[in-house]
């Protein structure tokens, strides 16, 4: 049987047919997030939930993954919150990197064995959808083999970093569209030597507005994941965590 | 993907294969393809009791970072030596020197509710 009419075959019995997608208007503040992420992983491993993706800004931080190394900050982190970034612990691999407005943040929050992920995973799948997310706006952007992420000739255009607990991925992808690119320039962002950092922005004469962006990229997202969206706002996720009701699709 | 068919799997991609009151616990090549390349591996203690599904350890790559959990109840017995200095050994031969921990069974038999290979190949197929 082909692989398409098997996922009809499952939507149609009504396994998994569709994500929650919740886009967050404001930027957020990172550590609500993480918070959020964490309860929505457990609930999703639990089967209380089905899968979800968050699509949202942070408010400008610096955010230290596990194989984050002192020497990774080239500025003091006392001297970073100063300078209004916070710093913040987080739960998924990988090195520091920043997050703020005008980059684009996608959060899958998904059952890794539900996704029709071919060799290279999660995160080839996080790549594919950045670098055509890229080509929507002319900008010929690609993988570079031991360093993951999506670059153009510039530099890094979108890095990602993820962790899995009991099947279920959360953290994920970050995509620079036109945000302060300073701020990578205090730390080795994810084992860079700094400096190496590129938006969509700098690479386009005519930088679309963010809403564009995101609108090209959830296009990618769904074809990647092999599903619709049930668009959900960010209230009425948190009613239904909160209020523990089954959030099967 | 290949899943060899001489041990069990979980729904959270983790292998054990029973040799007699023991168990040798490694994660799969789903899980190995989705951590890619295995930077650290935080081994469990030798000692420790654990009950089946119990978090006994974090696999760390360069992007990204999986939590270990036990198939069955048990006490660790023996860790794997070559993944200190070899953790890329969890990508390169998930299934065989990319062991991680060994298990002295609490039940010889408690096995319910872990996957055969079979069972476990079209958990990660069948989409």
């Amino acid at each position: 049987m082909a692989p398409s009419s098997q996922r009809n075959e499952h939507a149609a019995a009504g396994e998994h047919p569709v994500y929650l997608r919740v886009i967050y208007p404001e930027p957020q503040p990172y550590r609500k997030v993480l918070h959020l992420m964490e309860r929505l992983a457990a609930a999703r491993a639990a089967d209380r939930v089905t899968d979800s993706v968050l699509l949202l800004e942070h408010e400008p931080v610096i955010t230290v993954g596990l194989k984050t190394r002192p020497e990774d900050f080239l500025l003091d982190p006392a001297e970073i919150r100063i300078r209004g970034i916070a710093v913040e612990r987080t739960s998924r691999g990988g090195g520091p990197t920043y997050h703020g407005p005008g980059q684009l943040v996608l959060y899958p929050i998904v059952r890794l064995s539900t996704l029709p992920l071919a060799r290279g995973g999660l995160l080839a799948a996080l790549e594919e959808i950045a670098r055509r997310t890229a080509a929507d706006f002319g900008i010929r952007a690609f993988r570079r083999p031991g360093m993951p992420g999506i670059w153009t000739e510039r530099g890094k255009l979108a890095a990602v970093g993820y962790r899995i607990r009991r099947d279920v991925s959360f953290h994920g992808l970050s995509f620079n569209v036109d945000c302060d690119l300073a701020p990578f320039s205090y730390i080795n962002p994810c084992g860079l030597s700094g400096g190496e950092v590129t938006s969509v922005a700098v690479e386009s004469a005519c930088p679309p507005p963010l809403e564009e962006v995101r609108r090209c990229m959830v296009a990618h997202l769904d074809c990647l994941l092999g599903r619709r969206a049930w668009p959900v706002t960010p209230a009425r996720l948190a009613e239904m965590l909160a209020g523990g009701s089954p959030l099967q699709g | 993907m290949k899943a060899p068919s001489d041990r069990l799997y979980t729904k959270t991609h983790e292998w054990i294969r029973i040799e007699g009151d023991e168990g040798v616990v490694g994660i799969t090549d789903f899980a190995q393809d989705n951590l890619t390349d295995v930077t650290f591996v935080e081994l469990p203690e030798i000692g420790r009791r654990v009950a089946a599904r119990d978090q006994v350890c974090v696999i760390e790559s360069v992007k990204a970072a999986a939590d270990v959990y036990s198939p069955v109840a048990g006490t660790i017995s023996a860790v794997n030596p070559e993944l200190e200095s070899h953790p890329e050994l969890i990508n390169s031969d998930p299934y065989g020197r990319g062991w991680i921990f060994r298990l002295a069974l609490e039940q010889p038999a408690a096995t319910e509710g872990l996957l055969s290979a079979e069972e476990y190949g079209a958990l990660i197929t069948e989409k």
